[in-house]
């Protein structure tokens, strides 16, 4: 069985309108160690997704199976203990930090709530062993986060999240609020952290290029649906779902002299409250068919660990379409 | 080469000699910002100077509250008699000092009670949500249709007249706007980014009300604490003034102003004193009020 495996996941909100599917029959699997990128625009459900997988959210239906044990059905109090294998880095270290907390607090209060070390001086050594792994001078221990820079902030985060030794982190977007120089930083530290402790990362992102970097899988996320999934090469360079290449095609290329032709989608995002039952990039797509509006494509296994859910992309995993 | 010292570091390593850098701590913090509020320290100050007469009322004041000198009745401030006597010849210095006692503890025990009734039944309505809410929210507004002063003059009037009586009309009057406030102290900071991350952290509900969310509204509260403190002092006067709060010869600062108000055309000074009593202590509260609140946000540093 696979380190995570994700089956049918759905999360579904009650809105005056009627259901908003934000996450809708998600399946993936994760393997341990390794890293798997979460793309798509905003309000796809990514967000949403990493959120389910930390219980944040009380999933509306399906599995995640963690270490053999499905977490979905589990109270606040059973999970608990597992709450030290599954962590979350948040996007936003400016709002996600308790503003009347002092850095050291802040990296404690894990240990403390989880009543993992009692004992204040040996409490004291751990976070200044955090402290040197995320890269923040000792110094900074009395320091407020509001006192501290975005990417110290950001590692602030991280340490949080690393305090309780999880197998498994979700990143949630975790270097879309920084400078450029700094994101850099920052996904090297999780690319050695990830390297020393073998974590597991479910990384949550709209920036191409950040996934590019740091990924070994991609799934590409769509109106609460996953409609490509593969490995991080294969998705670069054989790009089947009509959005992934719209998606791709937005990377910007540091070079003046490459020519770019970028795909622009027409059409409005359709909504996620109620969806019909066809393809929910219908409405985008610029080689939609009869069959696109009357059927959902599922996700299938179009080549060797190559999943694609699109009409278009015939069982050889040849394009039907036309560019 | 050898590092040369311009004068200005010579004269801080001299000064500093021997000394360890001190870490400065949030509580120190706000202290040091608050000293360099003026208006503030004013009120500080006031609310000191009746924190002593209130504790030292015994050294302080010249005459016993309560005794009745027939032969000075009637007198307007003198050397004797700093703020005058009453028309049963009874120390008005000695009595304003005296009831700085009653005021500020009572005002305190009421501000206490509410925080503990209203303001935590708002804190839960507004953390659960929901039903929960509902249901306080509806109780506290049938509370809310009434007056608060109505309210408080039944509720005495159903109790009789003493300290716990008028503690307990205070604390139900003033439970509906002190709820409200907490319940939308609590709904400001709910949806806050570190709400989520301390829940994925394992924060259980009672740390997170305790440590995250009460902490992080201190700002609105602290005000809304020594506002309602002068509040009640206020109210207190009021009740005692319209005969429904405590008995005579409590010296209550409203009580002294009922007494004085027969003779307020002749002789004004009875009715001034106290009120200037209860004025400055008001005006005191709200001042360190809103010095504390600037002072408490590290945000404004």
């Amino acid at each position: 069985m696979a380190f995570l495996e994700i089956n049918n996941l759905k999360k579904y909100f009650h809105t005056p309108k009627g259901m908003l599917h934000a996450v809708d029959d998600v399946t993936l699997t994760m393997e341990k160690g390794t890293t798997l990128g979460v793309v798509g625009e905003s309000g796809c459900g990514k967000s949403t997704l990493g959120k389910t997988l930390m219980k944040l959210h009380e999933a509306t239906a399906g599995e995640v199976w963690f270490d053999g044990v499905n977490i979905v059905p589990m109270t606040v109090k059973e999970f608990a203990p597992y709450r030290d294998k599954i962590q979350m880095i948040f996007q936003d270290p400016y709002g996600s930090l308790d503003p009347r907390m002092s850095v050291g607090n802040l990296i404690a209060e894990p240990l403390k709530v989880n009543r993992k070390i009692k004992d204040k001086k040996l409490l004291h050594i751990k976070v200044e062993e955090l402290m040197d792994a995320v890269g923040l001078a000792r110094r900074l221990r009395n320091s407020y986060p509001h006192e501290l820079d975005g990417g110290r902030r950001q590692r602030i985060g991280v340490a949080r999240a690393l305090s309780l030794d999880p197998e498994f982190i979700v990143c949630d977007e975790p270097v879309s609020a920084l400078d450029v120089s700094i994101q850099a930083q920052i996904l090297n530290l999780l690319q050695d952290l990830q390297e020393e402790r073998n974590l597991t990362y479910l990384f949550i992102t709209h920036d191409m290029s950040v996934v590019k970097h740091i990924a070994d899988e991609i799934a590409v996320m769509y109106l609460g649906q996953v409609v490509e999934k593969c490995a991080s090469d294969e998705l670069f360079k054989n790009t089947l779902h009509p959005y992934s290449r719209a998606l791709l095609s937005a990377i910007p290329i540091p070079n003046i002299h490459v020519e770019r032709k970028p795909i622009l989608l027409t059409g409005e995002l359709s909504s996620p409250i109620n969806p019909k039952p066809c393809c929910r990039f219908v409405a985008r797509c610029p080689y939609a068919t009869d069959k696109c509006h009357q059927t959902e494509p599922k996700l299938r296994e179009v080549l060797p660990g190559h999943f694609v859910a699109c009409h278009l992309v015939d069982a050889a995993g040849a394009k039907i379409y036309k560019e | 080469m050898a590092k040369r010292m311009t004068p200005a570091i010579a004269r801080f390593k001299k000064k500093h000699a021997g000394k360890t850098i001190q870490v400065s701590t949030p509580g120190k913090e706000a202290w040091r910002r608050l000293r360099r509020n003026r208006t503030a320290l004013l009120g500080l100050a006031i609310i000191l100077l009746m924190l002593i007469a209130a504790i030292f009322a015994g050294w302080i004041a010249p005459y016993e509250y309560q005794q009745q000198i027939y032969a000075d009745a009637y007198q307007t401030p003198n050397a004797r008699h700093l703020f005058g006597t009453d028309n049963f010849g009874r120390d008005l210095f000695s009595r304003c000092v005296y009831g700085a006692r009653y005021s500020l503890s009572l005002g305190l025990m009421c501000v206490i009670a509410s925080f503990l009734t209203g303001g935590m039944l708002g804190v839960i309505a507004g953390y659960f949500g929901g039903r929960v809410d509902n249901l306080i929210m509806r109780f506290m507004d049938m509370f809310q249709a009434i007056p608060q002063v109505m309210l408080a003059i039944s509720i005495t009037a159903a109790l009789g007249n003493g300290i716990p009586q008028m503690i307990t009309a205070i604390t139900v009057s003033t439970m509906p706007t002190i709820s409200k406030n907490c319940r939308a102290a609590i709904l400001n900071v709910k949806n806050a980014d570190y709400v989520e991350s301390s829940r994925a952290i394992g924060v259980g509900r009672w740390r997170m009300i305790f440590r995250h969310m009460i902490p992080n509204s201190v700002g609105v509260m602290v005000i809304f604490v020594v506002g309602l403190m002068g509040a009640t002092i206020n109210m207190m006067a009021s009740l005692s003034y319209l005969g429904v709060g405590l008995n005579p010869p409590t010296p209550e600062w409203g009580l002294i102003l009922s007494d004085g108000k027969g003779f307020f055309t002749a002789y004004p000074h009875m009715v001034l004193f106290p009120s200037l009593m209860i004025l400055f202590t008001i005006l005191a509260f709200n001042m360190l009020g809103d010095g504390l609140r600037d002072a408490f946000d590290p945000r404004l540093k």
